[in-house]
């Protein structure tokens, strides 16, 4: 009996040169982080010297800025017309967002599942990446740019151009949270004899049903905003009535405007943090859009 | 090392190596299991055991050297010949389904694709799975998540699943760890039982010499990715097992 106790303590005994392992290497990205801020702040520098920002703070630009902010843009325009246009353009911006994104969605999932390199070998998994890659490297102005060529103005083009943006960016959010499952579940089914459909039936979407749902969540409220930008190059909504007033010089209406969407994306934001929260997901909050 | 009669191999090992990414893990592996046997792998920790049945299980591919199960190689075994029953060391069940879900879920390998989408198992199936449930003492969890149980009741869990696939071959890597005295026995007793009946094979991964000494026809020492020695378990003393491991 005292022999299989003796015994026990030898099965994990090469622990501890594990951990050692591991906190050198924390160290060493530690002490590569400092010289990289550093390095990073002076170029930083040097490049404000070149765009002359110091000129920003000279006398004369400033007063001209408070001037021209003081007699143009206030009080709001508040008049029953306006409230209503930019009522009804904010309405369709966050129609747009909801259209795109549920388009978006049903368009990233198999793309996602074709992408990600637990589920797919390589041959596979790369071209999809790349694919959704691709698609993320245009902005969603772009995209809009080039809906409203081919389709024309309004809201359509915008919402074409938000659902093939949520499409590449989604489909990453997602790949990397399969890629995050782990295998032993994987193994276990495929030791059992399931297929690669099953697999992604039981395993894949149960576990990351969570994070699939905050995601889209996240995304809805990144359209809503992305999606008062794209109305610049006339793709509809907000953004259309935005561009109209400056290029109309009515700042007044245009502080209203800005004044609803302001409100509007706090309150979306607000809502949509709330519906995450129930949704934990650890990893997405690191993801920068 | 004991000899072992080739004409009664049901597993069968040649100088398999192995490893992940280029980082060899098992050396010159030789082993033979014979059908209906049970055999206990025992080794410290790292020593490569899990390896050793990821191979066996055709869910990693040797470098170099030969297996074969029933004379087949492990995926056309998976495929054709027979049915696993496998319980890793971590369980791998999923979080998120119930109970039954998961227990079902060792069924899918007769499960057609379509009816599997649609979440639609057989009323055989179904039976089974209840029968199942209450011979591991499992019943009343049954619609509950996983997360809600306890250490023990996982791995009953997961023992339920490998038993619904009707396994040929178990093949169970920690197996009893978490469970107590009692829960060993039952489930050691159930599985000698099935072991019986229906001539099925068993290897698994125990950390107690003196449960694997009690339960086990043979016992197979790893250490540092190699078979440091193959006992037969009535005729082993537990000291000479440790001198194995203090003499290298
Ligand atoms: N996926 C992997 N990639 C790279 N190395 C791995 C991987 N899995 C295991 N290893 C390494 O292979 C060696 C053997 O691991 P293995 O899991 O087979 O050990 P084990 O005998 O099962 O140990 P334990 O008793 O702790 O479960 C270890 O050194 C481990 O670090
Ligand atoms: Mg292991």
């Amino acid at each position: 009996m005292s022999d299989d106790i003796q015994l026990k303590t030898t099965l994990h005994s090469d622990s501890t040169t594990s951990t050692e392992f591991n906190s050198k290497s924390i160290k060493s990205k530690i002490f590569r982080l400092d010289i990289l801020f550093i390095l990073t702040t002076i170029l930083v520098i040097i490049l404000m010297f070149e765009f002359k920002f110091l000129n920003i703070f000279s006398r004369s630009s400033l007063s001209s800025v408070i001037s021209f902010i003081s007699s143009n843009f206030w009080p709001p325009n508040t008049s029953e017309v306006v409230q209503q246009n930019i009522r009804y353009a904010m309405l369709e911006t966050i129609k747009m967002s909801l259209i795109g994104t549920y388009f978006g969605t049903l368009m990233s999932l198999p793309l996602s599942v074709l992408a990600a390199r637990n589920l797919m070998p390589n041959y596979v998994s790369t071209p999809f990446r790349i694919l959704l890659a691709g698609i993320r490297t245009v902005p969603s102005l772009i995209w809009a740019l080039i809906f409203v060529v081919l389709f024309g103005l309004g809201p359509r083009s915008g919402t074409l151009a938000l659902a093939i943006y949520t499409m590449g960016y989604l489909g990453k959010f997602q790949y990397e949270t399969f890629e995050g499952l782990s295998t032993e579940a994987f193994e276990a089914l495929k030791a059992h004899g399931a297929s690669r459909l099953q697999t992604i039936r039981f395993i894949v979407f149960p576990e990351s049903a969570n994070q699939l749902i905050s995601q889209v969540i996240f995304m809805f409220e990144y359209n809503v905003r992305a999606g008062s930008i794209i109305g610049f190059v006339g793709a509809g909504g907000i953004g259309f009535l935005l561009s109209f007033y400056i290029s109309y010089f009515q700042f007044s209406a245009l502080v209203t405007a800005l004044l609803y969407l302001l409100i509007t994306v706090i309150i979306i934001d607000y809502l949509g943090g709330k519906i995450r929260e129930t949704f934990q997901d650890e990893n997405f909050d690191k993801l920068e859009l | 090392m004991a000899t072992v009669d080739h004409s009664n191999n049901y597993i069968f090992l040649h100088d398999i190596h192995a490893g992940y990414k280029g980082i060899k893990i098992l050396n010159n592996i030789n082993l033979n299991i014979k059908k209906g046997s049970i055999t206990a792998i025992i080794g410290p920790s790292g020593a490569g055991k899990t390896t050793l049945f990821k191979i066996i299980l055709g869910l990693l591919r040797p470098s170099n050297g030969k297996i074969t199960i029933d004379g087949v190689s492990p995926t056309v075994f998976n495929k054709k010949h027979g049915k696993i029953g496998y319980i890793p060391q971590n369980l791998g069940l999923i979080k998120n389904l119930t109970v039954k879900s998961n227990i079902l879920l060792g069924a899918l390998g007769r499960t057609s694709n379509i009816a599997s989408l649609l979440n639609l198992f057989s009323i055989e199936d179904h039976e089974m799975c209840e029968e199942i449930l209450n011979s591991l003492e499992i019943k009343s969890k049954e619609n509950q998540k996983i997360t809600s149980l306890s250490g023990g009741q996982k791995k009953r869990v997961a023992i339920a699943r490998a038993f619904m696939n009707k396994p040929d071959l178990l093949i169970a890597d920690e197996f009893l760890s978490e469970l107590d005295d009692l829960n060993i026995k039952k489930v050691m007793n159930l599985v000698k039982n099935k072991a019986k009946e229906t001539n099925m094979t068993v290897i698994l991964v125990e950390h107690d010499i003196g449960t694997a000494l009690k339960y086990t026809d043979q016992i197979v020492l790893v250490k540092d990715g190699e078979i440091k020695g193959v006992f037969e378990s009535n005729q082993v003393e537990p000291s000479i097992l440790d001198e194995v491991f203090y003499n290298e």
